[in-house]
């Protein structure tokens, strides 16, 4: 069974398309990586999981359930690091972890503190006087001290310093360990390269190449796996040019 | 060599500065003339009589008043002028502090806060261009406004209020202010947040009020050592007394010097109060939406209700001496009849004035829902087990529960107020059921705030124009002689005036009610099904 099933989704802000009949598998137990330049629909498309945007048309199912009709019974298991975290000022960071664990359903005490620690971040100060890469982190801390089944990752390394990318990927890698489902959308292409079980390319709103990792590595071969990548990151004329030479 | 080190660039940041911030400063000066200008203007036309005028002398000269706007030594010959010193002085200069806290703490500690005098700092820009180019612009600002007021007051032509006298009054709300640019200043150096250096600066400015009043009351010691007692002691229009001002701007200049020395041994983004620790762990309450509401919103809750009850109160202190200003009473109720109780006729305006004031505070509870949305917050809540309905009850249920509570701590300063000043006092009970049969149309006010907020939520802030045109009709409709259809196009009209011996009649009650259910409902229902935006 799958975690998350996207069929022919697409998703209108009045005249503009966001998203042009995306459909998406992902596997149960996988780490997916989602990749796209800016503004292609990543975010857009996790909203829409999340049931946070509802869907012009399509079919969006997530474990199990309808993605906007089910969103609270699926948020229960549904662990989520926005791309752009917001807290409030005033609260502290531990303050906002425990709300953001509580308001799923329980929490787990000491993942909670093991990764306070291993994300080495102070608890005790107020939101406000965070920096970009200290704000992620109190997002993260509260996803992943969740015991979910879906993780979906919207760029969620961005500000952290290499000492704490590592921790996260070795975060990441427990998770899979346990068998838990990780969407991973991102920017940073050597971390999908390094995490990911499948890939999904999403490109002006539109799926435009999903495959397994090792497939795709074999593929690129001498090539290197970023020239696969980076060919759909450039505007459709500059493809061959940029791909080729 | 120092002044290339320290404060070159401090004449383009002066500039830029006012380039980002001409509007608010502009409109800042046109409201503080205009209210500086307009109130002794209305004081003359009300109070052409000496006979009225000693009337009022007579309602101010007593403690609570003395408390509330200071003390007059001009009692005995209570003129046009010292009228107005009296009452609005200490008023003018509150209102040009807050906009010095405000204006110096946004241009210093926030721009910090934000990085943006990172990039400033990284330019050839002396180390303390930043803060004299802010203080530069203040002082400019509050000269002018001082210079403004002082002549536009002088050429009124009132003649209790000679040229002399206009100067004074407005250097002394200039000076007032330049005080409080170098509080705000100071404070700035001192918290590490906006946020922190705003709210010293507040505590400092209630702080020097409740001095004078206690000084006022009891000790002329303590008023003079309260920056709004000292403005006081000009005695502008009466005694004329010029000391008072050149120790404001001595203590002002201190402040400066203070803040620029504090300003010169800190590092950009350190203060001298360490940012204290908080809880590590979130309490019981907070892990729910309700308690995150309430947490957001407790001290602007707690603010509004000690407001609103001060705001009673200082209604109520006068509810004694009604008879001695009968006519502006009579002005705003839009004449009383014969046979008429004046002090009823009073608290019956007053509770249409109280119930409208109190939605004040509902209003900005209720569209903090879609402020939360806006600022990217809602997406984190409602990505965890919690419904769109949960969200916005988190935020509906204690704005119904604040819209009695304000009302009951607006008439409990009223009722007790009243109780202290006049002979005969009314009973509670039948403020209660005067101030009561406001309830639905309040509703009826957050009813349409929250069907903007779930119909068009960009369009949110429309209810606050709403609730303007309810004030306005409210507040000035008796005064300007509106006619009656004017207050029935909002939920106020419809509620009978128990005061006047208006019998309660359930109908239009409950035909209100049930309007402020059905926009509740509908407001509920969208926002339920809408995605957010």
């Amino acid at each position: 069974m799958s975690a998350i099933k996207i069929k022919d989704l697409t998703k209108r802000f009045g005249k503009f398309t966001a998203l042009d009949g995306v459909n998406l598998e992902v596997e149960k137990g996988e780490v997916f990586g989602f990749i796209g330049p800016n503004g292609a629909g990543k975010t857009t498309t996790i909203r829409t999981i999340l049931g946070i945007y509802r869907a012009t048309s399509g079919d969006v199912k997530v474990l199990g359930g309808d993605a906007w009709k089910d969103a609270v019974e699926i948020h229960k298991k549904i662990a989520y690091v926005p791309g752009d975290v917001n807290l409030w000022s005033n609260l502290t960071g531990g303050e906002v972890i425990d709300l953001f664990m509580k308001l799923r359903g329980a929490a787990n005490e000491k993942r909670r503190e093991e990764l306070v620690k291993r994300f080495e971040l102070d608890v005790t100060k107020k939101c406000g006087t965070y920096s970009k890469g200290n704000r992620q982190k109190v997002a993260l801390v509260a996803a992943l001290a969740s015991d979910a089944d879906l993780y979906i990752l919207d760029e969620p390394t961005s500000g952290l310093d290499p000492l704490m990318e590592q921790v996260f990927r070795d975060e990441v890698m427990k998770l899979k360990e346990a068998g838990k489902t990780v969407f991973l959308s991102s920017h940073i292409l050597q971390e999908v390269a390094l995490l990911c079980d499948r890939v999904g390319i999403i490109k002006e709103g539109k799926i435009v190449q999903v495959g397994v990792m090792e497939d795709m590595k074999r593929l690129a071969k001498d090539k290197g796996l970023e020239e696969i990548f980076m060919k759909h990151y450039k505007k459709d004329g500059e493809e061959n040019t940029g791909a080729e030479e | 060599m120092i002044f290339e080190r320290l404060a070159k660039g401090s004449g383009l940041l002066v500039k830029f500065v006012f380039r980002r911030e001409w509007l608010a400063l502009a409109i800042w000066t046109v409201g503080l003339l205009g209210f500086a200008v307009a109130v002794p203007v209305a004081f003359n036309q009300m109070y052409d009589t000496e006979e009225a005028r000693q009337g009022m002398a007579v309602a101010m000269g007593n403690p609570a008043m003395v408390a509330m706007v200071g003390d007059s030594t001009a009692l005995d010959d209570y003129t046009v002028g010292a009228m107005n010193v009296h009452m609005m002085l200490v008023f003018m200069a509150i209102a040009i502090a807050v906009m010095n806290i405000f204006f110096v703490v946004k241009y210093t500690r926030r721009d910090e806060e934000l990085g943006r005098e990172e990039v400033l700092r990284s330019l050839p820009v002396g180390h303390l261009a930043g803060l004299s180019a802010v203080l530069i612009v203040a002082l400019v600002v509050n000269l002018v406004i001082g210079a403004l007021i002082g002549v536009g007051l002088s050429v009124l032509g009132i003649e209790s209020i000679d040229w002399a006298g206009s100067i004074l009054y407005g250097m002394g709300i200039a000076a007032v202010g330049l005080v409080f640019a170098g509080v705000a200043a100071v404070a700035a150096q001192l918290c590490q947040t906006a946020r922190g250096a705003i709210g010293m600066s507040m505590i400092f400015l209630i702080g020097s009020y409740l001095m004078r009043a206690a000084g006022d009351m009891n000790s002329e010691v303590l008023a003079r050592m309260s920056p709004l007692g000292l403005v006081l002691r000009t005695e502008a229009a009466v005694g004329n007394y010029w000391w008072p001002i050149w120790v404001l701007l001595g203590i002002a200049a201190v402040l400066v010097v203070k803040a620029f020395w504090l300003n010169a041994i800190r590092d950009m983004d350190q203060g001298f109060i360490p940012a204290k620790p908080g809880r590590a762990r979130a309490s019981g309450l907070l892990v729910r939406p309700i308690g995150l509401s309430l947490r957001l919103m407790r001290w602007m809750m707690i603010a509004w209700l000690v407001g609103l009850m001060l705001l009673g109160a200082s209604y109520g202190s006068v509810l004694g001496d009604t008879e001695s200003f009968a006519d502006t009473i009579a002005q705003m109720t839009g004449g009383v009849a014969e046979g008429e109780d004046v002090a009823r006729a009073f608290v019956s305006v007053l509770m249409l004035i109280m119930a409208v004031f109190a939605c004040v505070p509902c209003l900005i509870m209720l569209l903090k829902v879609r402020g939360e949305e806006k600022r990217g917050r809602l997406e984190m809540i409602l990505a965890g087990a919690v419904s769109r309905g949960k969200v916005i009850r988190s935020y509906l249920v204690p704005t119904l529960v604040f819209s009695f509570v304000s009302v009951m701590m607006a008439i409990v300063g009223l009722w007790g107020a009243g109780m202290a000043t006049m002979e005969e006092p009314i009973v509670f009970g039948e403020i209660f059921r005067a101030v009561m049969v406001y309830m639905p149309a309040i509703w009826v006010m957050i009813g349409i705030g929250i069907l903007l907020v779930g119909v068009a939520p960009k369009k949110a802030g429309f209810a606050w124009i709403f609730l303007l045109f309810a004030f306005f009709v409210s507040y000035f409709g008796g005064m300007m002689g509106l006619p009656e259809w004017t207050s029935r196009l909002t939920p106020f009209g419809w509620a009978p005036e128990v005061m006047m011996g208006e019998s309660v009649s359930f109908l239009p009650l409950m035909v209100t009610a049930v309007v402020a259910v059905g926009l509740i409902t509908v407001g509920v229902l969208t926002y339920r099904r809408r995605e957010m935006v």
